[in-house]
């Protein structure tokens, strides 16, 4: 249906006007000037567009004033203008590739996987004063944990040059918050004690070395039911300071689908798919990751899957886009590796059960010559409506700048 | 039928028929999402509470996206999905601005949940926020513009790991520096830009939150600072300590920053701390401003 806004509009006017006089009382006040929310709403030129001389009345375009305001308004729009043109461009370049298969140097903080987390900070207690040249350095060898996995959790008091200092644990227990947030219950977890030990068992490095270490093991500590934040507290001493550390631990208790071994690789499309089997046990939104390497072992694409899986058996392709390959010459064959993938639960807490990772080396394409790999750039629905829109946001600033740079109207 | 009856029925119609047309109408927006501690109420659109007074421009058809700012990210978030959902989908696009940790719940957004097939929506919330199917279908992802970051809580803050944020409160786990970095990909922002807005103006905490920090984030996170763990990046004026650069180019001493991340201000002169003050103060006043200029 199109709509003749000539005739609506006004008569629409009309009729608010004449229905908002109806239903007023006689004793209703005039109607204030609309604010800036209120115009833009309704389609009025937002504050924006008015600025830099905003709420400043338009003065005569030949006057001092007018010219100011007019080169301004000149510079609002080339600034518009410019950052139009950056984002088109911008975009325009990122989406050669889809967005499932991007440069290893897009991604390059996600490259290694099962990355340690470090903290290095004073050693106190909550909200109390800093001891100089005392801090406490931790590691945790995980966040997200699934089923059998355990976490190594370390922790070293050290002056401000990393120099290990005499390290007391007085207490240290693992549990979970209560607080769940939005009014949730808080799932049954047992509160138990871990031993930080540095004797050189249970994952601890070195006897003796000052860095104190426990093993986190949630299905042997009775989490094995659980779901959820485990958190393990500890109140440490060194000298006669004394200082809190916590370690954040996210938790599910089975994974959600199992790889069943199964891997090939298929050229469709002038892309390369590595095609993994997955016998899934819980259906979802299922979110995939590897890592593809060329043949002298040189970072190319991280290749992710990130859709709904039916249960039972389900084939997780992970593409490796022909024109990536084309642009950034491998050697070739492609080596998909470290492959790591969870469900992912909507509105939930914990959001994610991850499936065990596959570290290492997980399948070796077939041999293919660049010539195999298409040239096209990635198209699709999405990308072509940015680039409409971008392009659109371009046109419209470039058109104001011509008006604003022509020749002022006559008063 | 009395003829001030009649008139009351031609024109409902006429008004019916300008709003089913406004609805094919493209329309631009400005989505503001809060960080911690929320403070408006959630769902309704026009609740600035957060940030400041509902009157201040704030760039086109702005709409504030509510979500409590104490309970986790993932928990809360089918909040920002609703509101992407009724204003940044058909021929809508959105400007999109995040405070605090505002920052991780955008990225969460688009990392988890970028590419799934959305409804495209009639633009008008009911009270939960909640906007019906227009009939047009569905598309892939939002229609979003770009993003603009005030001291962004993406990476997390050291205040968390420490304590001195209640332990007990669920978002304060999520924004351990290494939870929020493990969280989502940070680099995976469907190729939208974030445009960082990292402020210096710190002192209370400025002995456990590394290098500059704003009083609750460091610059690591303000500036998009890519990694598992947090670090101290600074001002060129500290000569002890590695520069937080503009723009994308990596940090001295070689770190790099997120994909698709870019900052845009550092607060060389230490004048902008993290809050809002109910006034659209700190960074979320310049970032008004950027939105002012920019979302139109």
């Amino acid at each position: 249906m199109r709509i003749r806004w000539r005739v609506v509009v006004p008569v629409a006017t009309v009729c608010t006007a004449a229905l908002w006089w109806m239903a007023s009382p006689a004793s209703t006040p005039p109607a204030q000037a609309l604010d800036p929310v209120a115009q833009a709403s309704m389609g009025a030129p937002a504050p924006r567009d008015v600025a830099p001389a905003a709420s400043a009345p338009r003065r005569a375009p030949f006057s001092a004033a007018g010219l100011d305001d007019r080169q301004a308004r000149i510079a609002l729009w080339q600034q518009r203008l410019e950052r139009a043109k950056q984002t088109l461009a911008m975009y325009r370049a990122a989406t050669r590739y889809p967005f499932d298969s991007r440069p290893a140097s897009e991604h390059a903080d996600q490259w290694l996987t099962h990355q340690v987390v470090t903290t290095d900070a004073p050693l106190r207690m909550p909200g109390t004063g800093i001891v100089p040249n005392l801090r406490v350095h931790t590691t945790q060898q995980k966040v997200f944990a699934t089923g059998a996995d355990t976490v190594l959790l370390t922790v070293t008091a050290t002056d401000d040059n990393g120099a290990v200092l005499p390290l007391r644990v007085l207490s240290s227990m693992t549990h979970s918050p209560q607080d769940t947030g939005g009014g949730k219950a808080a799932p049954l977890a047992p509160v138990v004690t871990q031993p930080f030990v540095d004797d050189g068992s249970n994952g601890d490095a070195r006897a003796g070395d000052g860095t104190f270490t426990a093993r986190l093991d949630p299905s042997a500590e009775g989490f094995g039911n659980f779901a959820g934040l485990i958190r393990t507290e500890l109140v440490v001493q060194s000298g006669d300071q004394q200082g809190y550390v916590a370690f954040d631990v996210v938790y599910a208790p089975r994974p959600p689908a199992t790889w069943t071994g199964s891997v090939h690789d298929a050229m469709r499309d002038g892309s390369l798919d590595f095609i993994l089997g997955v016998d899934v046990d819980q259906p979802g939104r299922y979110v995939i990751t590897g890592r593809v390497d060329d043949a002298d072992g040189k970072a190319l694409a991280l290749v992710t899957f990130n859709d709904e899986l039916g249960a039972g058996a389900r084939q997780v392709p992970l593409r490796v886009y022909g024109r990536l390959v084309r642009d950034l010459k491998p050697a070739l064959p492609l080596t998909l590796h470290d492959v790591e993938g969870f469900l992912l639960k909507p509105d939930a807490y914990p959001d994610r059960a991850l499936m065990a990772s596959l570290d290492g080396p997980v399948a070796t394409s077939r041999k293919y010559v660049a010539a195999q790999f298409s040239d096209a750039l990635f198209s699709s629905d999405e990308t072509q409506r940015y680039l409409a829109e971008y392009g659109k946001d371009v046109a419209q600033a470039q058109q104001q700048l011509a008006q604003l740079q022509g020749p002022p109207a006559k008063p | 039928m009395n003829t001030r009856l009649r008139n009351v029925s031609i024109c409902g119609a006429v008004l019916a028929a300008a709003g089913f047309a406004a609805v094919s109408q493209a329309t631009n927006y400005s989505l503001w999402v809060n960080g911690r501690t929320g403070g408006g109420q959630a769902g309704n659109y026009a609740d600035f509470t957060y940030w400041g007074p509902a009157t201040t421009a704030a760039g086109i058809n702005k709409k504030s996206v509510n979500w409590d700012g104490y309970s986790h990210i993932s928990d809360q978030n089918y909040l920002v999905r609703n509101a992407l959902d009724c204003f940044c989908t058909g021929t809508n696009w959105c400007y999109v601005a995040a405070h605090s940790a505002g920052d991780l719940m955008v990225g969460y957004t688009l990392a988890m949940y970028g590419g799934s097939s959305r409804t495209i929506t009639n633009a008008t919330p009911n009270a939960s926020g909640v906007c019906g199917a227009s009939g047009a279908g569905t598309q892939t992802g939002w229609n979003i513009k770009w993003v603009d970051v005030a001291a962004g809580a993406g990476g997390g803050s050291e205040l968390a790991n420490v304590g001195d944020w209640a332990t007990s409160e669920p978002l304060v786990s999520d924004l351990k520096t290494g939870t929020a970095r493990a969280l989502y990909d940070h680099n995976n922002t469907r190729s939208h830009w974030f445009y960082m807005w990292a402020g210096a103006k710190g002192t209370l905490y400025s002995g456990v939150l590394p290098g500059q920090d704003d009083e609750a984030v460091a610059y690591h996170s303000a500036g998009a600072v890519s990694g598992s763990s947090g670090g101290a990046y600074c001002n060129p004026s500290d000569w002890f300590c590695n520069d937080l650069t503009l723009g994308t180019a990596g940090n001295e001493g070689g770190t790099a920053k997120w994909s698709y991340h870019t900052v845009s201000f550092r607060d060389d002169n230490e004048q902008y701390n993290h809050y809002t003050n109910g006034q659209w103060q700190g960074t979320v006043g310049l970032v008004r401003q950027d939105m002012v200029t920019y979302a139109k």
